[in-house]
């Protein structure tokens, strides 16, 4: 996209002034009369029947308005909804009824057993410590081989094993790829289990107006809309008595993708109640009960011909789900199976997944969402392959990449690749790296003692999610493009943006196709009441589709303004331009009208051509007609420290090509940051559970997290390959910093640690790891 | 988590037995023990407080010590919750002359739940053994004064 006015600008983010000052509102600075504070009681088992709950000392405490168990709810609050059962796609699968309270039994540490209203967020957890719960423990399954193991305890007691659902996708002729090969290249490849934390924690208010019947849910979300809907049908209430604000919310990775307890519940306590609730949740609550991502452990196989080139693929793998589903869980690992070949042109391909029911929190959409298992799984292999094989990981890529010429090309997996250029970005990105001199300062260090490493990723991935008829619940999205009448332009978009800026990027749009100020320009967002209905923000979809949307009903404001002007200045609507921001006759600019000026004759109502309806506002409701596909190549240069096994990254370059770009600065920024998380799984993330089912990593000082220290100046730079399934030409880069960085460096590791013999090494990438393998050898 | 290690006590095998289950000495000498009274047989009812990093509570519950063999060896069922978790535990406790002076090896497994088990669990291992290090240290002592 050219470079206009704002487009392709490095615009500030307009939202960061409030950010900054400390002026937004989030859910916990909602602030209502009467508001009570809820605490919940979690499961401190991982597996236990609840022969009883005593509230009587909670329920007596001074304060405490009202103690809620599983039994008070069970049969006024349905369950929490899973939107991807289709027995069709996944056979076989169980679908477990998922209370908000515990009845009967808990299935994993963290599951809410009760819950405390009262005067003040302390009382409500002092009467926690009140409630006496008689739990009988049973045995506990921390992992998939677990859960299949002979004799294994029974989480879901209405089926007799732990097999939540299977699923398969396979392409080509497998079976003929491996006779031909000349090599069968084997790994078994983990994905460990990781916790999203975004920076503000899940957070529910919630508000009952009983002359209206109406219920108010401030919720930390990123689907407004998808969650009053699943709030109307869980609580059996109307859907237009239900509205939804997510006000600003402080990151969601995913994990707010989703439909949990706390929604539903407090909905329900602020109805019976008759008073406003709030919760917020604390850090340790959201390790333990906000859902995961990956934990998935398979076996790869790779047919491979003696010069390198892939012939197919084999994937059997075993995901850990947890206990329940939330709203996508049985979905994410389908993301894995879509994106196998990668950038390769193999076509032979196959997944078989088993997923198992375990004494864990659910897995669900973190950053890439099934993606980064696929790109770390096959960007990982060609490694193993190029080891194996005595090949540079290097050529081995450019042998089996995707030519520039085959898009849009359908893979074996039957999606189809929109347009790419696989080898341009890799070669910008080797000559940012200046690779040769790399390789050689490596074989320098290496006489020294010192293990400098080179880490390739070649990914790409699948964004802009995506047609309604690949998704559980839709997949368009929708906008309202509204003039006032002084001239002032309001957005109602149906995405639910929570720090991927938006407002900004959405602004520079309207600003270059209305002729208007950015700072007359408003985006709301968020809430149900305000906004038409939309799906949301995930799968880096908010700019290719909700964008489009956008795009799409400014449109169609923009055809009738032009038409009112061409009325106005009595011309022909296709003679009429925009020329510093007034609308005006080709060649007269000095008798043209701004965009305020013909809004307020809309509005007037009385100079309008003849079968014009008065006022100015549009909507649309975009279906894509395909996901999009941006790729990249990220090089990782990493030193391990032969004494202590301390991974530097001394430097990252990342080249990505998201088709066009809206600005530069917001592109940049959200790579940085997934860059960081795709690290944070690389070399230091890892969610634990024990034998017994106890989450052993639970706060800040268990779990580490990268910190700015660990990184390098990241070096950043694109190539544009515009997509042709959205008219900006845009493709989305919310996760491709994830997807693509935790190979990179994992690569990069392993590379470095190549005169040891190493051929791979399972995720993170700990010191103690790779001292211990640098020690026995 | 497993436990296990050995400590001198400066004492005769059966002067340590003897402190090693009388409730009055291992209140005053257990870390952060608020009560310890023998119920019956080998049971008793205990109350402590403890903590790890950000997470601290009172724990209640029960100590049964069985097959007692005075003055070589006993085993010890820890079970007791609080409102940060819970831990249970079980052990055998051997005691064996060494001069004038008792080694005591003991080895036992703990399962630790709950909010304590999430938060600073590379620290359980070292703080568990801190506390048996404070608590027959204590007990040393008691011998040595009771013995002067």
């Amino acid at each position: 996209m050219p470079v206009s006015k704002s487009v392709g600008a490095r615009i500030k983010r307009r939202e960061d002034p409030r950010l900054i000052q400390g002026l937004a509102h989030y859910v916990d600075d909602i602030k209502l009369p009467n508001l009570l504070h809820v605490a919940i009681l979690r499961s401190p088992y991982a597996h236990a029947r609840i022969n009883g709950i005593n509230t009587d000392a909670a329920q007596n405490l001074s304060g405490v308005k009202s103690v809620v168990t599983g039994d008070d709810v069970k049969d006024v609050i349905g369950g929490i909804p899973c939107a991807a059962t289709d027995p069709e796609g996944f056979p076989g699968i169980k679908v477990p009824h998922h209370p908000v309270l515990a009845t009967g039994k808990v299935r994993f540490v963290g599951e809410p057993v009760a819950a405390v209203a009262a005067t003040d967020a302390y009382i409500a957890q002092d009467a926690l410590d009140l409630i006496e719960v008689d739990y009988e423990p049973l045995d506990a399954i921390n992992s998939a081989e677990a859960a299949f193991a002979d004799g294994a305890p029974i989480i879901h007691e209405d089926w007799d094993d732990n097999m939540a659902f299977t699923w398969s996708i396979a392409g080509g002729d497998v079976d003929a790829a491996f006779a031909e090969a000349d090599h069968v290249v084997s790994q078994r490849i983990d994905h460990q289990r990781l916790v999203p934390n975004p920076m503000e924690t899940r957070g529910v208010v919630a508000q009952y107006l009983p002359g209206k019947d109406q219920l108010n849910l401030w919720s930390s979300t990123q689907i407004p809309h998808l969650l009053r809907t699943q709030i109307s049908v869980m609580l059996s209430m109307a859907e237009n008595h239900v509205r939804v604000i997510a006000p600003e919310v402080g990151g969601g990775f995913g994990c707010k993708l989703n439909v949990y307890a706390e929604e539903a519940l407090l909905g329900h306590m602020a109805k019976y109640l008759g008073q406003p609730v709030k919760w917020i949740e604390g850090r340790r609550e959201n390790f333990l009960h906000t859902i995961h991502g990956r934990d998935q452990t398979g076996d790869v196989e790779l047919a491979v011909k003696d010069d390198g080139t892939i012939l197919g693929l084999r994937y059997t793998v075993s995901a850990d789900v947890g206990a329940y589903y939330q709203l996508l869980t049985p979905a994410i690992p389908t993301l894995t199976g879509l994106m196998l070949c990668g950038s390769y042109t193999f076509k032979n391909v196959q997944m078989n997944l088993k997923a198992a029911f375990t004494n864990k929190m659910a897995t669900d959409a973190y950053r890439g969402a099934g993606r980064p298992e696929a790109t770390y799984l096959i960007e990982r292999m060609i490694d193993v392959v190029a080891h194996d094989l005595d090949l540079d990981p290097l050529e081995v890529r450019r042998k089996n990449f995707i030519g520039k010429d085959a898009f849009p090309y359908e893979t074996g997996t039957a999606v189809a690749y929109d347009s790419g250029d696989y080898t341009a970005a890799l070669d910008k990105a080797l000559k940012i790296a200046d690779y040769d001199a790399l390789r050689e300062q490596q074989a320098e260090l290496r006489e020294e003692g010192r293990y400098l490493g080179i880490g390739f990723s070649t990914y790409v991935e699948i964004c802009g999610m995506g047609p309604s008829a690949a998704m559980p619940a839709g997949g368009w999205e929708s906008s309202t493009v509204r003039v006032d009448p002084t001239g002032k332009v309001t957005v109602l978009t149906g995405v639910s943006p929570h720090g991927q800026g938006q407002e900004t990027t959405f602004a520079q749009l309207i600003a270059d196709g209305l002729g208007v100020d950015i700072d007359d320009i408003r985006i709301i967002h968020g809430d149900t009441d305000t906004v038409q209905y939309g799906i949301g923000t995930f799968g880096s979809r908010a700019t290719a589709v909700g964008g489009t949307a956008m795009v799409h009903a400014m449109g169609k404001v923009k055809d009738k303004v032009i038409n009112i002007a061409a009325h106005l200045l009595e011309s022909n609507p296709q003679d009429i331009v925009i020329e510093d921001d007034k609308y005006c006759v080709r060649g007269a600019p000095e008798s043209g009208l701004t965009l305020g000026e013909i809004a307020m004759v809309a509005h007037v109502g009385v100079e309008l051509p003849e079968g014009t309806e008065p006022g100015l506002a549009e909507s649309h409701f975009f279906e894509p007609p395909n996901f999009t596909y941006p790729f990249g190549t990220h090089i990782a240069v990493v030193e391990v420290d032969a004494d202590t096994g301390e991974v530097e990254i001394q430097r990252y370059i990342a080249v990505d090509d998201c088709g066009n770009i809206i600005n530069p600065l917001i592109v940049e920024g959200q790579v940085h940051g997934g860059i960081a998380q795709g690290v944070g799984q690389a070399l230091y993330e890892e969610a634990i559970y024990d034998e017994s089912g106890q989450m052993i990593t639970g706060s800040f000082m268990d779990y580490a997290l990268p910190k700015a220290h660990n990184f390098p100046r990241f070096e950043l730079a694109n190539t544009v390959t515009p997509s042709p399934v959205n008219p900006m030409g845009v493709k989305g880069v919310g996760e491709a910093g994830t997807i693509g960085s935790t190979p990179a460096i994992a690569n990069a590791v392993i590379d470095a640690l190549k005169p040891f013999g190493v051929r791979h090494i399972d995720l993170p990438l700990r010191p103690e790891k790779l001292w211990k393998l640098m020690q026995e050898t | 988590m497993k436990l296990s290690g050995t400590h001198t006590i400066g004492a005769t095998v059966e002067r340590t037995f003897e402190l090693l289950i009388d409730p009055e000495v291992l209140a005053r000498c257990m870390p952060g023990c608020d009560k310890l009274e023998h119920r019956d047989d080998g049971v008793y009812d205990m109350a402590v407080s403890a903590g790890i990093g950000p997470v601290r509570g009172k724990y209640t519950g029960r100590v049964t010590l069985s097959d007692i063999q005075p003055p070589e060896r006993y085993t010890m069922v820890v079970d007791i919750k609080g409102t940060t978790g819970f831990v249970k535990g079980q052990g055998v406790v051997e005691l064996a002359p060494e001069g004038e002076h008792t080694q005591i090896t003991f080895e036992g497994d703990v399962q630790i739940g709950g909010p304590i088990a999430a938060v600073g669990q590379r620290m359980h291992a070292s703080a568990a053994r801190l506390m048996t290090r404070q608590l027959f240290g204590a007990i040393d002592k008691e011998a040595r004064a009771s013995e002067g």
